[in-house]
């Protein structure tokens, strides 16, 4: 669900160096005639769901057992190995630790890269284009290179109707991305270091509009914000501390005080 | 514990600081429901005790909690209880202030959800979104341990309840149960067709609850508290209270827990400040983008599960999104449609094709490119995808699209004409925008 145009190239130019055969994704599969941001969207999740269904029990087909990476095969880094044993020792079925595995990938690497999903399935017992269209469904899960800090805007009902597109053009002129593409599906600024995209309600609609900058939820923001967060973000500072979400009392209660952001 | 229009239970403590931690939350009482459920109560006793309180499903359909419990088989199997905190229903963010503010009132809830129905195994569901939630859940969860309330043996009883907080990585579909599941399987997050009902082969094919963040971190207060208590708030119906999330063109936004059953009215005017001075409402959604738009005639209901279900719309989430006069109609269904497209799984085609069809007639008529005769299109596709897929993800798209499309038709037509007398204009430009400052001003 977090297709993009570019994706595919960049992991198919990827895959190819890492030797590892390319996997149906949502701009290759057959029957994606349609360029369109949901066509893809739709042919991406067919064509997915084809590759989920055809590796549904690895170890049981012949195909399975030549493709799941042997351990010995793979070179996977002692502490991610650790890491994702320990995941698995987790949950009853080892299969349950793909998405935290993902996740430990991405952290690793920035995002779920070719070689690391075939660490992770070498690790898992799995076969790498098993955990790859696993990764496909899940929109926070990069399949191409993402920058080095995220900003997600929510362009939803709540923050729609208080300035959200707004609020995501701002993050892009601040940032230096493309604000179309954030708009679908996501953008990378142009020095490589800011992934901002516009983003479906982020269950922070008190503080609409909101962003998520590097997985913490900032609230109501303006453009003045956008610059700030995303000057911070490049400096290492701590990014706007008086609008986190971490800090905010509910809204009632004894001392329920007209919301200043929003009475003006 | 009521202030004003507000009655809290749930939201006791929610601000005192520290709660988060296992030393405050003990001191305010905290972990004694746990107690008293493992060292002197049954399973069977307790599943009576919680269908007795009333206590309907706070996650969106409102089922008995306590009759869906019964439903699990008895007997020495493996069974499984689910929390379901992917709070992903557009409007919804009750569960994100519980949890980040009293993570263990939720761990409590879960071990003694998990305790009434024999499951040995349980896990938070969380979406990915949620990270700093799900750092504060997995502290409180590591405490409970070092405690003894989670673990083997929990308190000497003999009964051992294991939690996991398992992060999702940004999908709605999550939400529906069965996708939770499969997801919580490591795969794909499609729906499962149903029958079987979780109850009877859910997570790793064994007996499974599933339940809500806020409906589990109800069972505490009835274990200390009594069924009776319990049904001493709210209507017949929907007893208990409910925090409700308030967004959208309203003053205060946020979190307010209320009796089910107030008026609608005091809490979007009364609790949440109604909207910006001078501004009237025009048309809110009661429970979350998924439930049917009411408009200002309604505002005068009770906020129940009944009263909701009467007028056509539904609580859900408990979610109120507010929408006043300066809000297109057509446009705020574009919104809403949009949403449903981007998070189809894509499994059945109704809900594939349709969310996408939808999407595209509505961006017709916000271009003017639409002719009246369109929005009957629109309304029929509505109706072609209600009931006819594996989970109701369409139906929430088609529900309140439906309505808006009937209710504010004269909207509709005229946003054709008028987009079509001002020709060709960029699909994304919103005319009145409360942006913070701009609120009122
Ligand atoms: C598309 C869809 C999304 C859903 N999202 C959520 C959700 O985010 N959180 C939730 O608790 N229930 C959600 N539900 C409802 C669940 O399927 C299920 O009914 C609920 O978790 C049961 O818990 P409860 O009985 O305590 O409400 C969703 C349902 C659908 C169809
Ligand atoms: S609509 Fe933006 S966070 Fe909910």
């Amino acid at each position: 669900m977090s297709e993009r145009p570019g994706d595919a190239d960049e992991r198919e130019q990827a895959i190819g160096e890492s030797g590892e055969p390319p996997v149906p994704d949502a701009e290759s599969s057959p029957g994606s005639g349609e360029p369109a941001q949901a066509g893809a969207e739709v042919a991406g999740d067919g064509g997915g769901a084809g590759a989920a269904e055809a590796v549904a029990h690895p170890g049981v087909t012949e195909t399975d057992a030549v493709q799941i990476p042997e351990a010995h095969e793979v070179d996977v880094p002692d502490d991610l190995r650790a890491e994702i044993e320990e995941i698995m020792g987790r949950y009853p079925q080892k299969r349950s630790a793909s998405i935290p595995t993902l996740w430990a990938i991405q952290r690793r690497y920035g995002w779920c890269t070719p070689e690391g999903i075939r660490q992770g399935a070498a690790v898992m017992g799995v076969t790498a284009a098993y955990l790859e269209s696993v990764a496909s469904f899940y929109d926070l899960f990069h399949l191409s290179p993402a920058g080095h800090h995220r900003v997600l805007v929510c362009t939803n009902i709540s923050c729609w109707m208080r300035g959200g597109d707004e609020l995501l053009e701002s993050f892009c002129a601040a940032a230096g991305a493309d604000p179309e593409a954030a708009a679908h599906g996501g953008a990378v600024s142009a020095d490589g270091e800011i992934y901002v995209s516009g983003f479906e309600c982020l269950g922070a609609c008190d503080l609409a509009p909101m962003a998520s900058i590097d997985e913490r939820y900032y609230g109501p923001l303006d453009g003045d914000d956008a610059e700030a967060a995303v000057a911070s973000v490049k400096a290492g500072s701590e990014v706007l501390p008086e609008k986190a979400m971490a800090i905010r009392p509910a809204a009632g209660g004894p001392d329920g005080e007209p919301d200043a952001h929003v009475a003006g | 514990m009521s202030e004003g229009l507000e009655t809290r239970v749930l939201f006791r403590h929610i601000d005192e600081p520290g709660l988060h931690e296992i030393g405050t939350y003990e001191r305010l009482g905290g972990y004694t429901a746990l107690r008293a459920a493992f060292k002197e109560r049954e399973p069977g006793d307790l599943v009576s005790e919680f269908e007795a309180s009333g206590l309907r499903g706070r996650g969106g359909a409102g089922f008995s909690m306590g009759k869906k419990a019964s439903f699990l088989p008895q007997g020495d199997m493996a069974k499984y209880l689910c929390c379901n905190a992917d709070e992903s229903e557009p409007g919804t963010f009750k569960d994100r202030e519980l949890m980040f503010k009293n993570p263990h009132g939720l761990v409590e809830g879960v071990a003694i959800g998990a305790m009434a129905a024999g499951a040995t195994r349980a896990f938070i569901y969380i979406r990915g979104e949620y990270a700093e939630i799900a750092d504060r859940l997995d502290a409180a969860v590591a405490e409970a341990y070092d405690a003894g309330y989670l673990g083997e043996d929990i308190l000497g009883t003999g009964i051992d309840v294991h939690l996991v907080v398992h992060r999702g990585a940004g999908a709605y579909i999550c939400g529906e149960e069965t996708a939770l599941l499969d997801s919580l399987e490591g795969k794909r997050g499609n729906p499962r067709l149903k029958p079987p009902f979780p109850a009877i082969q859910g997570l790793y094919d064994g007996p499974t609850l599933i339940n809500n963040v806020e409906t589990l971190m109800n069972l505490p207060n009835v274990v200390n508290n009594g069924a009776d208590w319990f049904k001493g708030f709210g209507t017949e119906q929907s007893t208990g209270t409910k925090v409700v999330s308030v967004s959208g063109c309203v003053q205060r936004p946020g979190n307010y827990e209320v009796e089910l059953g107030i008026p609608s009215r005091d809490i979007i005017y009364g609790l949440a400040g109604g909207p910006p001075e001078g501004r009237e409402i025009k048309a809110w959604y009661p429970g979350g983008s998924s439930s049917p738009v009411l408009g200002p005639e309604e505002l005068d209901l009770p906020y129940s599960f009944e009263a909701m279900a009467d007028a056509g719309s539904m609580l859900g989430s408990g979610a109120i999104i507010v929408a006043d006069e300066t809000v297109s109609i057509p446009k705020m269904a574009l919104r809403t449609a949009r949403f449903y497209q981007h998070e189809s799984c894509g499994k059945c085609s109704p809900c594939r094709e349709g969310t996408n069809w939808t999407v595209k007639m509505l961006e017709r008529v916000v271009r003017g490119e639409a002719t009246p005769m369109d929005l009957d299109i629109v309304a029929s596709v509505q109706e072609n995808i209600i009931g006819h897929c594996l989970c109701v993800l369409g139906d929430a798209m088609a529900m309140p699209v439906g309505s808006m499309v009937r209710r504010w038709r004269a909207e509709f037509e005229e946003a054709i004409a008028s987009a079509r007398d001002a020709g060709p204009a960029p699909l994304d430009v919103e005319p009145a925008v409360m942006t913070p400052a701009g609120v009122g001003a």
